[in-house]
């Protein structure tokens, strides 16, 4: 439904909208051709008609949204300088805080709960006047590659209904894709923005680690989670990067002076620029996926660059080190939930540690268990040599290495994930296929480096491809710069990965 | 272990975790041939090289209403819990 006639204009534009969405309807906003509250008014009947298909949103905030919308148009009306950011419709995942909402974390034990306070990176958008649509389906804690462990169920890919959207962000790249929402801010600790977005056809921008606040984030992996952006454009994702990034007093572990600056660089040009395929990476993947990727090798020699087929076996060896020290991480962060302080927790017990048990045992789901075991177990007396050490010896071997590789190359081209989306159930059935859904990502996260996810045509099965870029760290305009002239030179394939569905 | 990481567990669940739990492990042991032919250098100096200490500034913090207000139960300030069901 749109409001005035105006949004057949939206839609009957989608294919040259999508292309830097956001700074198009900027434009919109300003020149009164739409206001914010009709915007705010489109995206939030598409969620009401959609969302039960797709189950994108947990929660939608209608009213509010609404109030913030008029307050956005009476910005617009006093014509004072204004961010691209005002009056836009957005969305937050489930495990990012906004004051005074619940954050639930799609989690049976925060049920209820609400944040005391706003996460830094929402508060920067809010500040500049962005509208907040509703809270997106994750899988619990973020611990999960489809959205399947999710306490409110899975979230359906809007190209193809009997497929999940991926994980654990599938809430945000899915309302992204069926355009519930501009774009989303969301979670990445070891994928699950540029997975996610890979498999819904959107682009998935992990930051490197230290440049957004982790303020506000309900933590899974302190050392491995990153707050990122699923957006429909390289574009439209460097335009809200520039605005949430940087330092924050509330995060001891962002960069002091980093200014990105992302937008101004998205024009340089790529001519001459170094980059890698490693084989290990591609030649793991599926066979339409591992054509995509040279494909796009090609593409990116036509535009200039310097292309090279690299052997780099570490970061497919590096995955279990990847596991141990995420789930380590995790089970230290989940043992606040004691059902005392904040969440649900159960009724009949007998003393306090049987409360504390109990609520523990019932409240988790059983993966998020499973995860706080294995941690649990490599932290132990006896075992922490044998696995912990290890993966921490490990990383820093994967961090030597890319820091020899990157002195060679500007960056590195991988598939995001060695399959399209999983169908419903089946990453569940296999665990092997679970693990390796992180194989092409989670490396990024153990480097702290940036990497973009963008979509670059579809399989036989319908489904949108993604391929991956990885930077050096704190290399994140050059990463955003090589996926815009990428999108730009690739139009055509671009626009078939993002038309859906539903 | 669940009672180390505090989770009730019942019988089922223990019995399906074992199998979960020993399939990871059997996953994260791989570790091993990943970490051959390396060398102790290779491995000495930490992956945190831009974390550096900062001086602690005091500033204001949430009141101790708005981080009880999540507690099902409070009193003059302090979390109340029944001792029994």
């Amino acid at each position: 439904m749109f409001v005035n006639g105006k949004a057949a204009l939206l839609s009957s534009e989608r294919e040259r909208n999508i292309m830097g969405k956001l700074f198009k309807l900027h434009k919109m906003l300003i020149n009164k051709e739409i206001s914010s509250s009709e915007l705010t008014q489109k995206h939030l009947c598409a969620i009401h008609n959609k969302n039960s298909k797709l189950n994108a949103y947990v929660r939608a905030y209608s009213r509010q949204a609404l109030l913030d919308a008029e307050k956005a148009d009476r910005k617009i009306a006093s014509g004072k300088a204004l961010d691209v950011l005002v009056g836009i419709p957005m969305s937050l995942k489930d495990n990012l805080s906004a004051k005074g909402t619940v954050c639930g974390c799609c989690s049976k034990i925060l049920e209820g709960y609400r944040s005391a306070y706003d996460a830094t990176a929402w508060s920067r958008v809010k500040g500049l006047g962005g509208v907040l649509l509703g809270k997106t389906n994750m899988d619990e804690f973020a611990m999960g590659c489809t959205t399947e462990t999710s306490t409110f169920g899975l979230t359906k890919n809007p190209h193809r209904e009997t497929f999940v959207a991926g994980g654990s962000s599938g809430g945000s790249a899915a309302a992204v894709a069926a355009d519930l929402g501009v774009y989303s801010l969301a979670s990445d600790t070891g994928g699950s923005v540029r997975q996610p977005a890979a498999f819904c056809g959107c682009v998935g921008f992990k930051p490197s680690y230290g440049a957004v606040s982790r303020y506000g984030l309900i933590s899974y992996a302190s050392s491995l989670d990153t707050v990122g952006i699923i957006a429909q454009s390289a574009e439209d994702v460097s335009l809200v990067f520039d605005r949430i990034s940087g330092f924050d007093p509330m995060d001891s572990t962002t960069q002091p002076d980093f200014s990105p600056c992302s937008f101004k660089r998205l024009q340089d040009e790529v001519k001459g620029l170094k980059i890698a395929v490693p084989r290990e990476l591609a030649d793991r993947a599926d066979g339409e996926v591992r054509e995509a990727v040279l494909r796009a090798a090609e593409k990116f020699e036509k535009m200039g660059a310097e292309v090279e087929l690299i052997s780099m076996p570490l970061p497919v060896t590096a995955l279990p080190a990847y596991y141990i020290i995420a789930c380590a991480e995790a089970s230290s962060n989940l043992g606040r939930y004691d059902g005392i302080r904040y969440g649900n927790s159960v009724e009949n017990y007998d003393s306090i540690e049987q409360m504390i048990c109990k609520t523990r045992g019932r409240l988790f789901g059983d993966e998020v268990k499973k995860r706080i075991l294995l941690g649990t177990f490599v932290l132990s007396e006896g075992y922490y040599q044998r696995y912990y050490l290890k993966a921490q010896q490990l990383r820093q071997k994967l961090c030597v290495e890319l820091n020899k590789v990157f002195e060679k190359f500007d960056a590195l081209l991988t598939p995001t994930s060695p399959k399209t989306a999983f169908k419903i159930g089946e990453a569940q059935q296999d665990r092997v296929t679970s693990f390796n859904s992180d194989l092409c990502t989670a490396w990024v996260n153990l480097a702290g480096l940036p990497a973009v996810s963008l979509p670059f045509g579809k399989d036989s099965k319908g489904l949108p491809i993604g391929i991956q870029l990885v930077g050096d760290k704190f290399k994140d305009s050059l990463v955003l710069r090589l996926a815009h002239h990428f999108q730009e030179n690739e139009r055509d394939e671009y626009i078939k990965a993002t038309e859906v569905e539903l | 272990m669940a009672n180390l990481a505090m989770l009730e567990l019942d019988p089922r669940e223990l019995s399906a975790y074992a199998v979960d739990v020993e399939e990871l492990l059997d996953f994260v042991g791989r570790i091993d041939s990943a970490l051959k032919d390396c060398s102790p250098e290779a491995l000495s100096v930490s992956h945190v090289d831009f974390n550096s200490l900062r001086k602690d500034s005091i500033s204001d913090s949430l009141s101790r209403e708005e981080i009880l207000q999540n507690v099902r139960e409070w009193e003059s300030g302090f979390v109340k819990l029944r001792k029994r069901a």
